[in-house]
């Protein structure tokens, strides 16, 4: 597979050379043509005796009369023969070079040649890279949301995108990593391997693609040919997901699914949902809060649209002990029987499933002017609405921002971030994993901690080993002053977890200690750490 | 028939009878070895090994490699050749044999060439 591969990928570079071997034998020719004749033409010597150039000085003689240098008649001064000769030589080698030359810039103009270059410099880019690197398949705003959450943590990629102004839109992104992005078909096993699978530091494959088949063909592609490499692909449908957990695909993300948790963790348990959102989203970015209370979990709701998303919400809404009413334009859906048939955008249809004593309406339509006409017209029926709206296209987001809605549900940063909670260091997935067995008041002080720390930025996390025990608060130099300056998220020593430890646990060499705080807090603790070992 | 094969098999011949021909003599005796005999051999040299760019096969480049180590010895029987008759030291029957000896290992790289070509022939006729 390996030879094949190189092979396919020299043949540019072998046509190009095939198509110079004319006009270099061209060239040859006539040079040898031009040097045979000035030793073969009589000429005078100084005093006017005859003489015959010798090859060196007719190649010298040649050599700078065919580049157009003309240091003048050399050695000695020509006969006429000689002058007639060079008059036919200076006409044929400048057209010779024109010929090479001219072919020559038309072969490095040759799409195919500079696709090849592209490739070769992508595929040295990866081959050096000295860290462990994510293969992200596909750069659509999903993917791009990823990268820079994951650039920004420092954790490398290696981007494979169809589409050539996307991969031009990477090459411009303002990241603080350099991420090596080629223009190419991410369903090519050749090109996944150009683009680092089955490199020793290729940690994942992230394949996130809208068309559920592009993400099986990656991701059987990359099972077969590095088997040790985690996977994490998206499956809108029941029997793709079934498909790619079949062959051993480690994460499936299902986007209707994640909305389906992201609802219920929001109407159950706000403070949870507030805590995962700042700990999957990037450090540094403004930290998002609960802009409206939501409706209680036995709330009223108006659920518009019934395809696989509306499916999958009604079922957590009922779940819940939510009342539901179902609007909806498709019967083949099998709506709930006392749907409301209609499309929602008018009144009519919104007054008729009683939206003015709901709670909350969800605009759920695979189609966002629709969605957003549903919001508008709900919102004037009774303004006291809490309002999800479902987003389709990346697009659109200034105008689902502009209609101010309480919850906008964006496949793009959902998938990224539920990527991102499943790449994140092992200790802080653990963290995330735990974090719903505190209780709700817990969190709340917990939050309300970490927004007073952090001053409305989003917290770094970071690991510590433990060195010499004691207290967690003796780990930070700040906190010897009484001001603790970081928060301790979770202690781990040996398999065992303990989430949100106090201030005064005490720790053993050994452990380890996930904390939370500002970035310039994170520096200033390495550093101090980093000096206690010296010292 | 191939005329693409024709061109290129030529070109190799040609390179090693020039070469021969400019060898074949006494080795010392300046008057049996011609200046136009190694001229055309280095020029047809040059040009086999321009033919022989590009080629994909391990063979290919075998082949490409003894054209490049006949260049060699030819150019360097020529500098040798012109360093002697300009460099004021006149060429001397020392001189002469070494511009020889030097044709004769070009002469055998591209006899090398010649037979790599031809066992390249008759196994592709099976």
């Amino acid at each position: 597979m390996r030879t094949a591969m190189l092979r396919r990928k020299n043949s540019i570079l072998f046509h190009v050379i095939r198509r110079m071997r004319l006009p270099l034998v061209t060239l040859v020719c006539v040079y040898a043509v031009a040097v045979a004749g000035f030793t073969l033409i009589p000429g005078r010597g100084p005093d006017g005796e005859p003489l015959r150039m010798s090859f060196f000085h007719a190649f010298y003689f040649v050599s700078f009369m065919g580049s157009t240098i003309g240091f003048g008649e050399i050695p000695h001064p020509f006969t006429d023969s000689q002058r007639l000769w060079t008059v036919f030589t200076i006409y044929t080698s400048v057209i010779s070079w024109l010929y090479a030359i001219g072919t020559l810039i038309a072969l490095m103009r040759e799409p195919g040649l500079l696709r090849d270059l592209t490739l070769r410099r992508f595929e040295r880019h990866v081959r050096l890279l000295r860290n462990d690197f994510f293969l992200v398949c596909g750069y659509d705003s999903t993917e791009e949301l990823l990268v820079e959450s994951l650039a920004r943590q420092r954790i490398q990629c290696v981007v494979v995108e169809r589409a050539a102004h996307r991969v031009g839109d990477l090459e411009t992104s303002n990241l603080p990593l350099h991420v090596p992005g080629i223009c190419a078909d991410p369903t090519d096993a050749a090109t996944l391997q150009s683009a680092g699978l089955g490199h020793r530091h290729c940690r994942g494959l992230i394949s996130l693609d809208s068309d559920d088949q592009v993400n099986l063909k990656i991701a059987v592609t990359s099972k077969l040919l590095s088997p040790q490499v985690t996977v994490i692909c998206a499956a809108r449908n029941a029997g793709t997901e079934k498909n790619m957990a079949s062959f051993g695909t480690d994460v499936i993300l299902d986007p209707f699914a994640i909305f389906a948790r992201q609802l219920r963790t929001l109407v159950s348990r706000p403070h949870l949902y507030q805590l995962e959102k700042w700990f999957t989203a990037a450090p540094g970015a403004p930290l998002c809060g609960l802009p409206h209370p939501p409706p209680g979990a036995g709330g009223r709701w108006v659920l518009c649209g019934f395809g696989r998303y509306g499916q999958a919400l009604h079922a957590a809404l009922r779940e819940l002990g939510g009342e539901v009413t179902v609007v909806a334009m498709n019967p083949a859906n099998r709506p709930p029987p006392q749907a409301v048939f209609g499309r929602g955008t008018e009144a009519v249809t919104l007054r008729e499933a009683e939206v003015e004593h709901a709670d909350g309406l969800i605009a759920g339509t695979d189609d966002d002017t629709n969605n957003l006409s549903i919001l508008m017209t709900a919102r004037d029926l009774n303004p006291k609405l809490f309002l999800i709206g479902r987003q389709n296209k990346p697009a659109n987001t200034a105008l689902f921002a502009a209609a101010k809605l309480n919850l906008v549900n964006h496949y793009s940063e959902a998938l990224a971030d539920d990527v991102m909670a499943s790449l994140t260091a092992p200790l802080a997935r653990d963290f995330l994993h735990l974090l719903p067995q505190a209780a709700e008041h817990t969190l709340e002080q917990f939050a309300s901690k970490v927004r007073k720390l952090c001053r409305g930025v989003t917290p770094a996390v970071w690991r510590m080993e433990v060195a010499r025990g004691g207290a967690i608060t003796g780990l930070h130099p700040a906190a010897r002053d009484g001001r603790p300056r970081c928060i301790a998220l979770l202690l781990a020593r040996g398999t065992e977890r303990i989430l949100l430890p106090d201030g005064q646990t005490a720790t053993a060499p050994g452990d380890s200690v996930l904390f939370c705080g500002t970035q310039a807090d994170r520096f200033r603790m390495r550093f101090a750490a980093g000096e206690g070992r010296r010292a | 028939m191939n005329p693409g094969k024709v061109v290129f098999a030529f070109f190799i011949l040609l390179a090693m009878t020039l070469n021969f021909a400019f060898f074949i003599g006494a080795p010392e005796d300046p008057g049996q070895h011609n200046v136009y005999l190694l001229f055309a051999a280095i020029t047809v040299g040059i040009i086999a090994t321009i033919l022989k760019f590009g080629e994909r096969s391990q063979l290919g480049a075998v082949l490409l490699a003894t054209s490049l180590v006949a260049d060699l010895q030819l150019i360097a029987a020529a500098l040798v050749w012109a360093t002697a008759t300009f460099g004021g030291a006149g060429l001397s029957a020392e001189t002469m044999s070494l511009i020889v000896a030097l044709s004769g290992g070009g002469l055998l790289a591209n006899l090398v060439s010649v037979i790599l070509l031809t066992a390249e022939t008759i196994m592709s006729r099976r």
